[in-house]
């Protein structure tokens, strides 16, 4: 289990804080699935561990993602709502930069990639799953469909509208 | 797929693999100890199941554990049911004899005085 966890963890961390935005809430969605895994599957076959972990992640993603939204809904009706987006900052203002001593070359792919990060983080939730676990886990459709929950046909119109997403992003960009 | 596409796709994946190894320490250090409590809860785990595995010689699955925990519950019920009963076997032997009282025709007092007819009855016979 040890092994298996210390083979995951750092993709998972990623992935949760594509998601939610953040370290902390990244860490406690990692630290639940490992938990979850090894309160409920550890006597299972150590072959099956990669898709329930992989199941686990993004169902505590979706649960992030409710919670916020209830939590976002109660400050609306008690009328102090929009202070959480009033001091967001532009997120390419986060984009690191890139050092201006660096060859302009450097300069430019990082900058590149930087913005497909963005891009990325600001997909839809659904969208971002689907994008992640089929580009980056190399998982097939069935699979993602079994992590998200869903049916193939939702992952394909999820991973579809993401590549469409990003191709403008990356138009816009160039 | 169009270049377009895999150029996207490959830079994706660059970006998210530098990304995870570019971990700070802390998130590392985070990441190392929730492991380790996952990993001492799967341990406990499977200390317990491999112990009610060897008791039952078969595999310890969550059910089969279920399944081992009820037959043990219902053996120790009935054991207490059994045992309660050999110490207090209950039987009713008397009932038959109230019942035939109950039924008969003489008043109470007649049964209450009973004893002392079948003596007056005793002493008569050898008198006689």
């Amino acid at each position: 289990m040890d092994r298996f966890l210390a083979s995951v963890e750092r993709r998972a961390f990623v992935a949760a804080r594509m998601a939610v935005g953040n370290d902390d809430d990244a860490l406690d969605i990692v630290q639940d699935a490992m938990m979850k895994l090894a309160e409920k599957y550890s006597e299972r076959e150590p072959a099956e561990w990669p898709p329930l972990f992989q199941r686990i992640l993004q169902s505590r993603i979706r649960d992030f993602y409710r919670r916020a939204k209830v939590r976002n809904r109660f400050r609306t009706w008690f009328g102090f709502g929009n202070t959480e987006e009033q001091n967001k900052s532009d997120p390419f203002d986060e984009i690191k930069d890139p050092g201006a001593r660096e060859p302009i070359e450097h300069l430019d792919a990082k900058q590149e990639l930087a913005s497909l990060e963005v891009a990325i983080a600001a997909l839809p939730q659904r969208q971002q799953q689907a994008f992640m676990l089929r580009t980056w886990d190399g998982l097939d459709v069935e699979q993602t469909a079994r992590a998200m929950g869903c049916s193939s046909g939702s992952v394909k119109t999820h991973y579809s509208r993401a590549m469409q997403a990003l191709r403008k992003r990356a138009e816009e960009t160039v | 797929m169009t270049k377009k596409d895999e150029r996207i796709l490959n830079d994706a994946r660059a970006m998210l693999d530098r990304q995870s190894e570019e971990l700070d320490d802390v998130v590392l250090a985070r990441l190392r100890a929730a492991r380790m409590r996952a990993t001492e809860v799967a341990d406990h785990r499977s200390d317990t199941g491999s112990w009610f595995g060897s008791a039952v010689g078969a595999g310890s699955s969550l059910a089969l554990t279920k399944m081992m925990g009820g037959l043990v519950a219902a053996s120790l019920v009935f054991a207490v049911a059994v045992t309660v009963w050999i110490a207090n076997p209950v039987v009713p032997r008397n009932n038959l004899e109230d019942l035939e009282i109950l039924a008969a025709s003489e008043s109470p007092e007649f049964y209450q005085d009973l004893d002392f007819y079948l003596w007056l009855e005793t002493r008569a016979t050898r008198a006689g």
